[in-house]
């Protein structure tokens, strides 16, 4: 329990300062000023500027709101798919479902990281560019889980005395299946956020994520290297961030897995 | 279980021969000429050069000569280093990562069985604590940070070990480390809780009962048994490696092939891409095929199905 | 030969087995009854030394050094499922039998598989323990525990995947066991089962309800668990 609990708090205590942050704050995050530059953190820069006077603590606030949009927005789309997928593989006949699951085999050896930086080639680096790498293999454990949990529950009698009385598929799925499947369908995509953030992360570092002057939390860390013997800050906050970021997720998803099986 | 390699074999060639039709196209629709950045060339030189590298054919025909090529092994030569093949600089370049990755694999391995096996022994108590915490740091935190971290502390901070570069083999210990954690910490968990489980079969329980040497126990029962759930985790380990091998070849600067992957891309270098792409690919495909029969062979009930 | 007094076993708040004292002679055959879920198994197991860590037990048991060998109930466990029956049946008998050799010890491993009802003994030394049914994996099991060549033999419901014939065969197989001079701790729901045992005793919530010998406890029952068992069982075979 305390797991969720601890998990949660970080998380809502990183979205409200990244919300807040850069409203409460006077300064702005493509605003530079080379009389401030390369100020170690104060109380006047709370995360200290970088090699162009740009206060990084409001543009790892930036960075904290642009990661948490592309792994919600990701994992929400990851979510739909792939529970369509999942659900229309598992209510078809054998032969759709035969062909469905092999081209759900395929998708998923597939590295997906090199598919991301591919797909970062192809349409140019950027935001949208990101998204599509995203989502483009996310959905496929999502598509696993709904399948597999539609599977099981297929051969519940609940189920088929419910069938039997001439339930539609669609009134299976909304009034049987979806109340089972909730639960795990939260936790999946509680770990797809942190995964698409990771991988965010990655192909900024790499350098091909979004571009300046937007700051992202992994092209701050890859800038932040070149400086690490001596202004080690540029590196650590915002890889901080990241990596808070993705701790209380991955806790949040912890907790709710014990919540669900308290053994 | 020679017809299953077969069988697995030619499944490998047709996801290969898929991947490569996949990148070819995907690369020669992508936007922009490999020669654009170059300074402004005359028409003539312009086209020289495109029809060198035969890009003013019809996509098909490229296709053709480029199957063609990959056959005898010639990948083309890259498209923005003078003189230098594809092949040429895999050939140079892979033994480096491979190294890496092989060092990362053995500690990440090894480690991860050590650690599982104290974890699991020691349930409740302050080691298994102390590993669970561990592991899920390592899980959680991205090889970048994680690998940038032991740099800043144990180079810069500490100046026990070198910054970066490869050469003598304490230049490599840090690199491989970086790479290692997270795979480590996974197998970790794994093997420990797969261990637990095992330790609880009846014919456990008995053998040591029986009085069966410990050595023999552990050999013959015990790891084998609750080995096998981390060789399934096999193959996503080295697909984790591999990509996270560009980033650490990155943060210590290592003169590997992964640098040359990343460069490739913003580059628009089209035949270093396709060939890097279908390297990777190749390496990774047989790879899982190794892993598979790897599992075949400890495992008879996968034999026999 | 085997001495139990004031056994408890708990585990987790639970008390499994609560306060039984009883022996076993040499060169005899108990056998213990009970309903599902009496006790029987954990009550066999602490006498082995078979249970998980977490058990917490209370008492004395007094083996004298005598090698006990268990049969488990369920087969599908009790054999690891990586090696073929011949290791598993050679690493038993190198134990049960150390000074044999290496020749001598492959010729027993058949003989023991032959006398556990196997017409093919070289055949299934070549399997793995998937590849044989649930009847088939508890004979295995059985000719594991002789191997071993125990003083005390504790078998846990050794017949109820098999069938008739193959029951008579095991059954058979025990008695002639005892006759070379084992102890047979027989442990089944089944009265049947338990025709050629000495003594009897009847387990019910963790405590033994009734001992004392098999024509006694058949004829003129005192407990009225004893009462239940004997009447299904004679209900069954009538």
């Amino acid at each position: 329990m305390g797991k969720l609990y601890l998990g949660a708090s970080i998380l809502l205590l990183i979205i409200l300062t990244a919300l807040l942050g850069p409203l409460l704050s006077s300064y702005s995050y493509h605003e530079t000023d080379l009389c401030w530059k390369n100020s170690a953190p104060s109380l006047q820069f709370l995360c200290g500027t970088d090699e162009l006077g740009r206060d990084l603590f409001v543009r790892i606030c930036m960075g904290a709101r642009l990661s948490l949009f592309l792994g919600t927005t990701a994992a929400c789309i990851d979510l739909v798919i792939g529970a369509i997928f999942g659900s229309v593989a598992a209510l078809s006949g054998k032969k759709v479902q035969t062909v469905m699951l092999r081209k759900l085999n395929i998708l998923s050896t597939i590295p997906y990281l090199l598919l991301a930086t591919f797909l970062t080639l192809l349409l140019g680096p950027g935001t949208g560019t990101i998204l599509v790498a995203l989502t483009i293999t996310g959905w496929v454990s999502m598509a696993r889980t709904v399948y597999a949990q539609i599977t099981k529950l297929k051969s519940q009698e609940f189920v088929i005395a419910a069938t039997l009385m001439g339930a539609s598929n669609y009134h299976l799925l909304r009034y049987h299946f979806l109340p089972h499947m909730l639960d795990n369908m939260i936790i999946t995509t509680t770990l797809t956020i942190p995964a698409a953030i990771f991988t965010e992360a990655f192909l900024s570092f790499l350098g091909l994520g979004v571009q300046a002057p937007l700051s992202s939390l992994g092209s701050m860390a890859d800038a932040g290297i070149l400086s690490l013997r001596y202004h080690p800050w540029h590196f650590f906050f915002p890889a901080g961030t990241i990596s808070l970021l993705i701790f209380s997720l991955h806790l949040l998803a912890d907790g709710l897995q014990q919540r669900r099986e308290p053994c | 279980m020679l017809i299953h390699l077969l069988k697995k074999s030619q499944i490998l060639l047709l996801s290969l021969w898929i991947v490569i039709t996949i990148t070819f196209f995907l690369v020669h629709s992508i936007p922009g000429d490999p020669f654009a950045q170059d300074l402004p060339l005359q028409q003539e030189v312009f086209q020289a050069m495109r029809r060198h590298y035969k890009l003013d054919q019809p996509l098909h025909i490229q296709y053709l000569y480029y199957l063609k090529n990959v056959c005898s092994g010639n990948l083309g030569p890259s498209m923005r280093y003078e003189g230098q093949t594809v092949q040429k600089i895999i050939f140079s370049t892979f033994p480096i990562s491979c190294r890496l990755g092989l060092q990362s694999l053995v500690i990440a391995i090894y480690g991860g069985i050590v650690l599982g096996t104290i974890a699991a022994l020691n349930r409740g108590k302050w080691q298994e604590k102390l590993i669970l915490f561990i592991t899920t740091l390592g899980i959680s935190m991205p090889s970048f940070i994680l690998s940038v971290l032991l740099q800043y502390l144990f180079s810069y901070k500490l100046n026990l070990l070198p910054v970066g570069r490869w050469g003598n083999f304490e230049q490599t210990i840090l690199p491989s480390l970086s790479l290692a954690l997270l795979p480590m910490a996974s197998i970790t968990r794994l093997f420990s809780s797969s261990l637990r489980d095992v330790l609880k079969k009846d014919y456990i329980v008995t053998a040591r009962s029986k009085g069966l040497s410990s050595l023999r126990l552990c050999l013959y029962h015990t790891l084998p048994n609750a080995i096998l759930p981390v060789l399934t985790y096999l193959g996503p380990t080295i697909a984790h490696i591999l990509m996270g091998s560009f980033i650490i070849e990155k943060v210590y600067a290592i003169p590997g092939l992964g640098q040359w992957f990343v460069l490739s891309i913003s580059n628009n270098d089209y035949t270093m891409t396709l060939g890097l792409t279908l390297f990777y690919g190749t390496i990774l495909s047989i790879s899982l095929i190794l892993i598979d029969l790897l599992n075949h062979w400890l495992d008879p009930r996968l034999r026999h199905g | 030969m085997l001495e139990v007094e004031e056994l408890s076993v708990t585990i987790g708040t639970t008390r499994i087995v609560n306060n039984v004292t009883f022996s076993i002679n040499p060169h005899e055959v108990v056998g213990l009854i009970g309903k599902s879920g009496s006790g029987k198994s954990s009550l066999a197991k602490a006498i082995a030394g078979l249970l998980p860590q977490e058990a917490c037990v209370v008492g004395t048991i007094r083996t004298q050094k005598k090698r006990i060998a268990f049969i488990f109930q369920d087969p599908k466990s009790a054999l690891n499922p990586l090696l073929r029956i011949k290791t598993q049946l050679l690493e038993s008998l190198s134990l049960g039998f150390p000074d044999l050799s290496k020749k001598a010890r492959d010729k027993e491993a058949e003989t023991l598989l032959t006398h556990v009802g196997f017409d093919d003994p070289h055949r299934i030394l070549d399997l793995y323990p998937h590849q044989l049914s649930g009847g088939m994996q508890q004979r295995v099991l059985i000719a594991l525990a002789l191997g071993l060549n125990p003083d005390i033999l504790i078998a846990d419901e050794p017949t109820t995947a098999l069938d008739c014939v193959t029951q008579k065969l095991i059954l058979d197989l025990f008695h002639r066991v005892w006759k070379r001079g084992v102890s047979i701790l027989l442990i089944s729901h089944d009265l049947a089962v338990l025709r050629f045992a000495t003594r009897l005793l009847v387990m019910d919530q963790g405590e033994i309800v009734e001992k004392g010998p098999l024509e006694r406890l058949l004829s003129q029952p005192e407990h009225p668990i004893t009462e239940q068992l004997i009447c299904a069982a004679e209900a069954f075979y009538d």
